[in-house]
């Protein structure tokens, strides 16, 4: 009797991660037999940048920084901190390629990893579980790629004129420097 | 040598607190071209190279300077040497900007019906870029009259007569007199200037010459001339020391006749290198770069160094030299003769009126004082070595005519 329930509590709160919504529950159980739970202590690396795809994974508690690091290597960006029923690593199960960026544990994090491997399996069955986190996938990276149209769109109509504008009064400064400075 | 042009730049952009957007603006070459040369040799093979033409800075004027026939030559030498004639001809303040090329054979190896047809295939795919109001060309390591001739031959024949577009010709078609000397010369009247303002004279002063080539030969047949004690001289084979003076002109001509010092009866032979180290008042190191180092600097006895060559001494024994009191004559304005006479030819050829040799003598050490003056007078205000006051007057012309002329 225990177990049930406890199956029943565990698809009650998964039922408000947005990769599972509109899965019955029966559904959503078929897709955590292919999860397992991991605990991270602040500051340790989930994955790094090139490491093997091995799923992804949803935030059960805790919070994690996504960040990327800069040609050289040398510095990283944190570009987003996500929480609480998030996902995140889905890219690299999408495309098919390894890990892009660093995903680092900022406090006490619990996560459930979906397992790459079983995830493709029950595709591969044509399960109706798996089809709908795709779609889900699907809405989700639709609304982030709007999101960077948008900020691109700010790039190219605010960004440009103000960097032309540095340009232009440094070339001012370089006239009063010649002028006033160090004329001859 | 290529860093050190860089590392004074930046130096003086530094000193004067230029943006580093503007100082990019000012180091990148705006034109750069790449060529393929193919030529059949003499023997029947097929002999291909590649020519390259950097244009660094037009804001001035043309752009202007040497084709080198070298092996090592490449782009990133040409834009190097490129930015080099940028602030040269903008410290002598003569209308142009800055340029270089060459191409990557050895004229050593080479026949000269074979140079010249490499030459003029050069000239066949470069003319729309060059022109005498666009880029002209000059002689450079490896390179000569009769080079110069075939080039003005060969633009002249896509685009009508015009002897404008190269200098450094033959003075039986359309080159200058008083080319050949003009660097040594210049030198000469550099050192004159410097010395007028310590109130002494040539004739007063003890001088060390490396190099006995054309600079090198004519300079010391100019400080002989005004009385002047040359006390060393050295060639690529030895050296020659006399302490109250060699005589040049018996000198040059045993060097004429023999195409070596080693030998002259009437000064005493040293080991090589010692030109750069005797008891000497004017070092003037007049053949290659990088002589100067900082491993041998503080062995230099002359209390003035005058950069005859391009680049004889490194960023650190220039460093060195500015400790000890040494005052050092920079290569962008000591060496500007050359171009200085290369743009008096233009100018013969444009007008289509020849100058007296005595004429060009005498512009030349006008554009030669004029210069020094300029440089030695903003060095003193600002309490800044000659060559960083150098630098500042070149960033300042080339900055005054690139904002002036808007973006």
């Amino acid at each position: 009797m225990t177990a049930p329930r406890k199956e029943v509590r565990k698809t009650e709160r998964f039922h408000q991660i947005p990769i599972f919504s509109n899965l019955a529950g029966k559904e959503v159980g078929e897709i955590l037999r292919m999860t397992r739970e991991t605990k991270y202590k602040p500051g340790d690396t989930i994955f790094s940048p090139n490491d093997p795809c091995d799923g992804f994974y949803i935030i059960l508690d805790g919070r994690v920084d996504i960040r990327l690091t800069n040609d050289n290597g040398e510095t990283q960006t944190t570009i987003a901190t996500l929480s609480h029923r998030s996902v995140f690593g889905e890219m690299s199960f999408l495309g098919k390629r390894p890990r892009s960026a660093w995903a680092v544990a900022v406090e006490d994090t619990r996560l459930n990893r979906v397992d790459g491997e079983a995830f493709q399996a029950s595709l591969d069955r044509g399960d109706v579980s798996a089809y709908k986190v795709i779609h889900n996938f699907a809405i989700l990276i639709a609304g982030r790629l709007r999101r960077v149209e948008d900020e691109l769109l700010d790039v190219l109509q605010t960004v440009g004129p103000e960097k032309r504008k540095e340009k232009l009064a440094e070339l001012q400064e370089f006239r009063h420097t010649l002028y006033r400075d160090w004329s001859f | 040598m290529l860093s050190d042009t860089a590392h004074y730049f930046r130096n003086a952009a530094k000193v004067m607190g230029i943006g580093q957007r503007v100082q990019r603006v000012l180091e990148r070459p705006q034109r750069s071209i790449k060529v393929e040369i193919t030529v059949e040799l003499d023997n029947g093979d097929l002999g291909t190279y590649t020519g390259y033409r950097v244009q660094h800075n037009r804001a001035r004027g043309p752009g202007k300077g040497g084709l080198r026939y070298h092996p090592t030559m490449d782009e990133d030498h040409a834009v190097a040497l490129a930015g080099l004639m940028t602030w040269k001809t903008a410290i002598v303040d003569i209308p142009y900007g800055g340029a270089k090329g060459g191409i990557d054979c050895d004229p050593r190896s080479l026949s000269s019906r074979e140079v010249e047809r490499i030459t003029r295939k050069f000239v066949g795919e470069i003319h729309e870029v060059i022109g005498p109001t666009v880029d002209i060309p000059a002689p450079d390591v490896n390179t000569n009259a009769q080079i110069m001739a075939w080039i003005m031959n060969e633009y002249s024949r896509f685009h009508g007569f015009s002897p404008a577009v190269v200098t450094g010709k033959p003075v039986d078609l359309h080159g200058s007199p008083g080319r050949e000397e003009a660097t040594g010369l210049g030198v000469t009247y550099c050192i004159e200037e410097l010395l007028s303002r310590q109130k002494t004279s040539v004739a007063e002063k003890t001088f060390a010459v490396q190099g006995f080539g054309n600079v090198g030969s004519w300079l010391a047949h100019h400080l002989h001339k005004r009385g002047g004690k040359v006390v060393a001289v050295s060639d690529i084979g030895g050296a020659l020391y006399r302490k109250d003076g060699i005589p040049i002109d018996k000198l040059r001509d045993y060097f004429a006749k023999h195409r070596k010092l080693e030998g002259f009866p009437e000064a005493e032979s040293i080991p090589r290198d010692d030109v750069l180290f005797v008891e000497c008042d004017v070092l003037i190191p007049a053949a290659l770069g990088g002589v100067l180092k900082e491993n041998n600097a503080k062995d230099v006895k002359a209390k003035i160094v005058v950069e005859a060559a391009n680049a004889p001494v490194t960023p650190g024994a220039d460093e060195i030299f500015h400790q000890n009191g040494v005052m050092v004559v920079p290569d962008v304005l000591a060496n500007a003769g050359g171009v200085i006479v290369s743009y008096f030819e233009w100018v013969q050829n444009i007008q289509q009126f020849r100058w007296e040799l005595e004429e060009i003598r005498s512009k030349l050490q006008r554009y030669m004082r004029n210069a020094f003056t300029t440089v030695w007078d903003l060095a003193q205000r600002k309490n800044i070595s000659l060559r960083t006051a150098a630098y500042v007057v070149a960033i300042g012309r080339v900055g005054k005519a690139t904002v002036l002329s808007g973006l």
